[in-house]
């Protein structure tokens, strides 16, 4: 379950005027760099040659493809669209499924670590070879014959967390066999991916039961109860501190203290660790998951622990 | 050394000496006069320097403090803190005389961070003016640092030892070394090849991030490193959209094997002290600078009205023989 595509350099980019709003920024090597996007769902990326010899294997994100800007002109490209949209597609998967998700990612390729390349090196091999060659479109064929019933057996023996995140497994292997029949007769080498919001798309608009969610920018916000438990996705910044602390806000109205999940938090700045732990010290929530890299961030600022003395201390400024 | 000074003024004196033997001999007496007459010391120097006075001091250690310059000060914008904290620590215990010790500035220091160090120097003039009873010098290695280097102590350091003359460079710190103000308003040398840059407001930051994780993980950063020079560059550009005229514009280039992200903003800073100020517990007092400054290898603050602010983050993506 995994987005494979052909390699493409992708130079480095500044960013201009006029280019595609679904370009990628996080990647496209996802195994160098952190990566911040909320929406990121980890899987492989085979590269190999057009001759189908593999050049390696990446961590790269599920929702990557190769986008066309023009002739041999290539991108980076987010099927999920531009940044609203990737908040759009949290906002209905909700932190829970996106979780099981990530999870089923994960068991796919413990499982079937190899399938993925042998798909990608027997459409090389196809395309390398001459039109009138049956043998490499036999063993095409044969692999990914293998690799609809692996998958099938998958989707069958997890169906219960698959429909639990509201897919359908039926639809699901039917729709996987149909992308994997039209790919291998197609010129192209990259495959689309067989867990893309395509295919595995979110059912329709009760997709998120029971979660109160605000998708803001680069933030997902949502709200369970008993007990109120605010779980945070994504980064917080100043393009949402304002939007998360409205949210506490009246999440904490009640009087309960209030369990917010930082687990899932890729990135928070000074100020909005400095408003998370001051409302955690008024007494009206207890952080939890709250990561190194974090952690760090307060050391540094000096929010936690002791404050030296100082008679340079200001208490307001611009700096 | 030259003695007390009747009013008890702060003292701000280079010390030039020739090699480390001849550091252990110039500076241990200075340290060994403050232990007998019971003035704190604070000793910020190389840990080889650390060791080597220790040791010529046979196990006297009196009121005196060690720390590494070179962990300290490997940023200068960490400096006048760390003696801020002293001083004021001190105070409160009760003491009215302070003895320091502080070598920032050694060979084979990046051209960035040199340039900082004397801007640090002249710096403290202002930081310390008012503390009676601080007696900071400063050694610099007259063997090993370019002329130049040391030339630029006379212009930072009212009083200068040489061998057994001293050499009073002005009369009154204050009046000798007024506020500099030409570094701040001085313009930095453009980088060769820029690999990144983008114009970027509050609801961009996020983008602003991935490009910076991008470049600096090309750039061979660790992740941890990476994860401060992140946080670091975030935090000023966060300054530009909230002080700064609501947006900026970012630069990443390389240099050396470091990588550097610049911030520019129409904003105006004044306070040529503004990055060494300790946030107060306030929740709304300013962090973005400090916390720029505790997480970077350097950080270089350039303000003038007619061109705006900029901001520097370097941060090492190697280990170099600094």
């Amino acid at each position: 379950m995994a987005i494979i595509s052909e390699r493409r350099s992708v130079a480095s980019t500044p960013v201009a005027v006029g280019e595609p709003q679904d370009r990628c920024r996080f990647g496209p090597s996802f195994d160098r760099s952190r990566v911040e996007c909320p929406a990121f769902q980890r899987g492989q990326f085979i590269a190999a040659t057009s001759y189908g010899k593999p050049l390696g294997t990446h961590v790269a994100c599920t929702h990557l493809m190769v986008g066309e800007l023009g002739t041999n002109q290539f991108y980076p490209r987010c099927t999920l669209g531009d940044q609203h949209a990737r908040m759009r597609w949290l906002a209905n998967m909700g932190p829970g499924r996106i979780e099981v998700l990530k999870a089923l990612n994960a068991e796919f390729e413990r499982l079937y670590p190899d399938s993925l390349r042998q798909l990608i090196i027997a459409k090389a091999a196809v395309l390398a070879a001459p039109p009138d060659d049956r043998t490499a479109r036999l063993t095409l064929a044969t692999v990914v014959r293998d690799f609809v019933s692996q998958f099938t057996t998958f989707i069958t023996t997890h169906a219960d967390r698959i429909a639990e995140i509201g897919y359908a497994p039926i639809d699901l292997t039917a729709r996987a066999a149909h992308v994997l029949a039209e790919w291998q007769h197609s010129a192209r080498l990259d495959l689309p991916g067989v867990d893309e919001q395509s295919i595995l798309r979110p059912a329709g608009a009760d997709a998120a039961t029971g979660d109160d969610v605000v998708a803001t920018s680069g933030l997902m916000i949502s709200r369970t109860s008993l007990p109120t438990t605010v779980t945070l996705v994504g980064s917080i910044d100043e393009s949402n501190l304002e939007a998360l602390s409205d949210a506490l806000e009246r999440a904490t109205v009640s009087g309960d203290v209030v369990i917010v999940d930082l687990s899932a938090v890729t990135f928070c700045s000074v100020a909005g660790l400095r408003m998370l732990t001051a409302t955690a010290d008024a007494g009206k929530l207890t952080l939890h998951g709250m990561q190194p890299r974090l952690r760090r961030a307060m050391i540094a600022a000096g929010l936690s622990g002791t404050t030296p003395p100082s008679r340079r201390a200001r208490e307001t400024s611009d700096g | 050394m030259t003695e007390h000074a009747a009013t008890g003024d702060f003292r701000h004196e280079a010390l030039l000496y020739r090699g480390e033997s001849d550091f252990v001999e110039r500076v241990a007496p200075f340290i060994l006069d403050g232990i007998a007459t019971g003035e704190p010391t604070l000793v910020m120097v190389s840990s080889a320097k650390i060791n080597a006075l220790r040791e010529r001091m046979g196990g006297l250690d009196g009121l005196v403090e060690y720390r590494d310059m070179q962990t300290v000060g490997a940023n200068p914008a960490r400096i006048i803190p760390a003696w801020d904290e002293f001083a004021v620590t001190k105070a409160q215990d009760g003491a009215v005389r302070l003895r320091g010790v502080g070598e920032p500035i050694w060979h084979g220091r990046l051209a960035g961070q040199m340039e900082e160090c004397h801007w640090h120097e002249s710096l403290i003039n202002r930081a310390f003016a008012d503390v009676k009873g601080f007696w900071l010098i400063c050694p610099y290695d007259a063997a090993a640092l370019d002329p130049s280097v040391v030339d630029e102590a006379r212009t930072t350091h009212p009083v200068i030892i040489d061998g057994d003359r001293v050499v009073r460079t002005a009369q009154d710190v204050q009046d000798a070394f007024p506020v500099p103000t030409t570094p701040l308003a001085a313009q930095l040398a453009q980088p060769d090849r820029v690999v990144a840059e983008m114009s970027f407001a509050a609801d961009t930051l996020m983008e602003l991030r991935a490009i910076v994780a991008v470049e600096g993980a090309r750039a061979g950063l660790s992740p941890e490193r990476l994860e401060d020079l992140i946080l670091a560059v975030s935090e000023i550009a966060t300054n530009s959209v909230t002080h700064g005229g609501g947006r900026g514009v970012a630069r990443v280039w390389l240099d050396g094997g470091d990588v550097v992200c610049e911030i520019s903003d129409r904003g105006v800073i004044t306070d040529p002290l503004v990055d060494r100020h300790r946030p107060g517990h306030d929740p709304s007092s300013a962090r973005g600078l400090w916390t720029a400054n505790q997480l970077c290898d350097l950080v270089q603050v350039r303000s003038s009205r007619e061109r705006g602010s900029v901001v520097r983050l370097l941060v090492h993506a190697g280990h170099r023989t600094a």
